[in-house]
C-alpha cells in the first residue's frame, strides 16, 4: 500500500473510531434498556438477549420476509426522500435567507407545508399515485421532512455575516467564490444540522409511509408482526435500521468535526498561549 | 497628476422620516502617490464614501474619474482596508490573501510569491499557516492590510483601520503602513476622525461635518518622514482640532 493509500485509510479510521464518550453512551442506553425490560413480559418488552434472539432471526432470513430486500427498499427509499429533503431545503432556505423579499413571498407556502399532518400527505400520495412501491413513500418523506430543514438552513442565512460579503464584494469576488468561501462555510453548521435531523426523521416517516401502501419494506414486516401479535418481532425489525441511522449520525458527526477543525486548531494554539 | 476624481457625489439612503441624505455635491480628488485624509465625526459618511468608491454602494448621483478617465465605481485597481479585519477565520492568512488574489484575477501562479512578499513586509513571515483566531488584533489587521496590498492596488482605502488597535500598536502600524505606502507609490483614501493620525499619516486632510459638508481642506505642511512626537506637528494638529471643533459645535 502507497503511503498516501495508508494516510487516507488511517484518517478513514480516526473518523469512524468510536470516542470513550460515544462508548458509555451507548452501554447506557443498553444497560437502561435491560433494567427496564425486568419490570415488563417479555412480550411487552423484551430484554436485551430475547431482542438479540429476534434481531438475529430477522438478519438471517427466518421470518417470512427476505432482509436484505425488507432492509434495502427502506433504505433507498431514505436516502431518495432525504437527498431529495436536503436538496429542496437548501435551494429554498438560501432563496428566503439570501432575498428579504424573496424571504416574505415564501415564508406562507413554507408554514403551510409545515403544518401539513403526515398522515394527510400519506393518503394524498396514495389518491394521486396509486399504491406505488417508490413513489408515495418518497413522496411522504419529502414533503414531511423538507420544510422542517427548510427553517434550520433559513436561519442559518440569518448567521451569516454581511461584512464579510461586503468584502468579498469590494474586492471583486465572483458570485460562485463568494458563495464557496464566504457562505458555504457559514451556513455548513446549519447544513449539518439540518442533515442529522433530516435522516432521523425521514427513516421514521419512510416506515409510517410503508405500513400505509407498500408491499414491501420495514414498514410491510413491522406491520405483519404487529397483526400477528409478536411484538418481539416488531421491535427487531427496527433495531437494525436504528443501529444504522445511529452509524449515518456518527459519520456525519465525524465529518463536520473535520470541516470544522480550523476551530479546534485555532483554539488548541491560543490554549497553549494562555 | 489626479488618481482619483469624485464629481458632485451624491448618497440618500431611505430613513424613518423620508430620505436622509448622507452628502450631496460632494467633490474630492486625490493626487498620483497622495495620501488624503477625510476627517470627519461617526456617520459623516466617510464609510459610504469610500464604499462608493469601491463600488459597494450606489451613488445616486456622481462621477468617478481615474487616472483621468471616467469609470464605474470600483473598476480600478484599488485595495480596501476595512475598520474591522474582516477575514475570513475558516481560512489561514495565506489563504485569506489567496481568497482576494483570486477575486482581483491575479494569476494564480502569482499567488505564493505575492502571498509570501506581503505577509512578510506587515511583519508576519511566520504566520502564514495561521488562522485568524491564533492572531491578535494587531496581526489581523496587518493580514487585512497585505491583503489590500497584494492585489497591487494603485488606489488604497482605508476607514479607520487602526481605530480598534491599543496606541502602541496603531503607532507601529502607521510606521508601517508610511514605510509601505513609500515603497508601493499606492495613492492612499484614508478615513479616520483621530486628528493626530491624520496629521502623522496625510499629505493633505479633508474635513467633513455632521451634515456630510467639506468645511475645510488643509495641506499638512511638514516634510517627510515625521517624528511622531515632533513638537510641530503637535502644533499643527492642536490647530486642526480647534478648527475641526469649532465647526462641530
Amino acid at each position: 500500500m502507497s503511503t498516501d493509500d495508508d494516510r487516507r485509510f488511517r484518517s478513514l479510521r480516526t473518523i469512524t473510531a468510536p470516542r470513550p464518550a460515544t462508548v458509555v453512551s451507548v452501554l447506557t442506553v443498553l444497560a437502561g434498556w435491560q433494567l427496564f425490560s425486568a419490570f415488563f413480559s417479555p412480550y411487552r418488552f423484551p430484554g436485551l438477549w430475547t431482542l438479540a434472539g429476534n434481531v438475529t432471526t430477522v438478519l438471517s432470513g427466518g421470518t417470512r420476509f427476505d432482509p436484505l430486500t425488507q432492509f434495502g427498499a427502506t433504505v433507498a427509499r431514505v436516502a431518495v426522500g432525504f437527498g431529495l429533503s436536503m436538496t429542496f431545503s437548501t435551494i429554498w432556505g438560501v432563496a428566503m435567507g439570501a432575498r428579504s423579499t424573496l424571504g416574505e413571498y415564501l415564508s406562507g407556502p413554507l408554514f403551510v407545508l409545515l403544518t401539513v399532518p403526515s398522515v394527510v400527505w400519506a393518503f394524498v400520495g396514495v389518491i394521486w399515485f396509486g399504491l406505488t412501491e417508490f413513489l408515495v413513500p418518497v413522496f411522504v418523506v419529502t414533503l414531511v421532512v423538507f420544510p422542517y430543514l427548510t427553517v434550520v438552513v433559513w436561519e442559518g442565512m440569518g448567521d451569516v455575516d454581511e461584512s464579510l460579503v461586503e468584502m468579498a464584494e469590494a474586492f471583486g469576488a465572483s458570485t460562485a467564490a463568494t458563495w464557496r468561501y464566504v457562505y458555504l462555510p457559514q451556513l455548513r453548521p446549519h447544513l449539518f444540522g439540518a442533515a442529522r435531523i433530516g435522516l432521523a426523521v425521514s427513516w421514521k416517516l419512510a416506515l409510517v409511509a410503508e405500513v400505509f401502501g407498500s408491499a414491501t419494506g420495514v414498514g410491510v414486516a413491522v406491520k405483519h408482526h404487529f397483526e400477528t401479535f409478536e411484538n418481539g418481532m416488531v421491535l427487531a425489525w427496527a433495531v437494525p435500521m436504528m443501529a444504522l441511522i445511529y452509524g449515518a449520525d456518527r459519520l456525519l458527526r465525524r465529518v463536520e468535526r473535520r470541516a470544522a477543525r480550523w476551530k479546534s486548531e485555532a483554539t488548541e494554539r491560543q490554549g497553549a498561549l494562555e | 497628476m489626479t488618481r482619483l476624481r469624485i464629481n458632485g457625489a451624491t448618497k440618500r439612503f431611505e430613513g424613518v422620516d423620508g430620505p436622509l441624505t448622507v452628502f450631496e455635491g460632494l467633490d474630492l480628488v486625490i493626487g498620483d502617490g497622495e495620501f488624503v485624509t477625510v476627517m470627519g465625526p461617526s456617520g459623516c459618511g466617510k464609510t459610504t464614501l469610500l464604499n462608493a468608491v469601491a463600488g459597494v454602494v450606489d451613488l445616486d448621483t456622481g462621477t468617478i474619474e481615474f487616472g483621468g478617465e471616467p469609470v464605474e465605481p470600483g473598476a480600478f485597481p484599488f485595495g480596501y482596508v476595512f475598520q474591522e479585519p474582516r477575514l475570513l477565520e475558516w481560512r489561514t492568512a495565506g489563504q485569506n490573501i489567496a481568497f482576494a488574489l483570486e477575486a482581483a484575477g491575479v494569476d494564480a501562479s502569482e499567488h505564493d510569491r505575492r502571498i509570501r512578499t506581503w505577509l512578510e513586509r506587515v511583519g508576519l513571515a511566520d504566520e502564514r499557516d495561521s488562522y485568524p483566531r491564533q492572531l491578535s488584533g494587531g496581526q489581523r489587521q496587518r493580514v487585512g492590510l497585505a491583503r489590500a496590498l497584494a492585489v497591487g492596488p494603485e488606489l488604497l482605502l482605508m476607514d479607520e483601520p487602526f481605530s480598534s488597535l491599543d496606541a502602541v500598536t496603531a503607532r507601529n502600524a502607521r510606521r508601517n503602513l508610511l514605510d509601505l505606502w513609500a515603497d508601493t507609490g499606492a495613492s492612499v483614501f484614508f478615513v479616520t476622525h483621530d486628528v493626530h493620525e491624520a496629521v502623522v499619516l496625510s499629505d493633505r486632510i479633508v474635513f467633513m461635518n455632521g451634515d456630510g459638508d467639506v468645511f475645510e481642506a488643509v495641506t499638512v505642511p511638514h516634510d517627510r518622514p515625521r517624528e511622531f512626537d515632533d513638537p510641530a506637528l503637535r502644533e499643527t494638529e492642536a490647530e486642526l482640532t480647534r478648527t475641526f471643533f469649532e465647526e462641530l459645535e
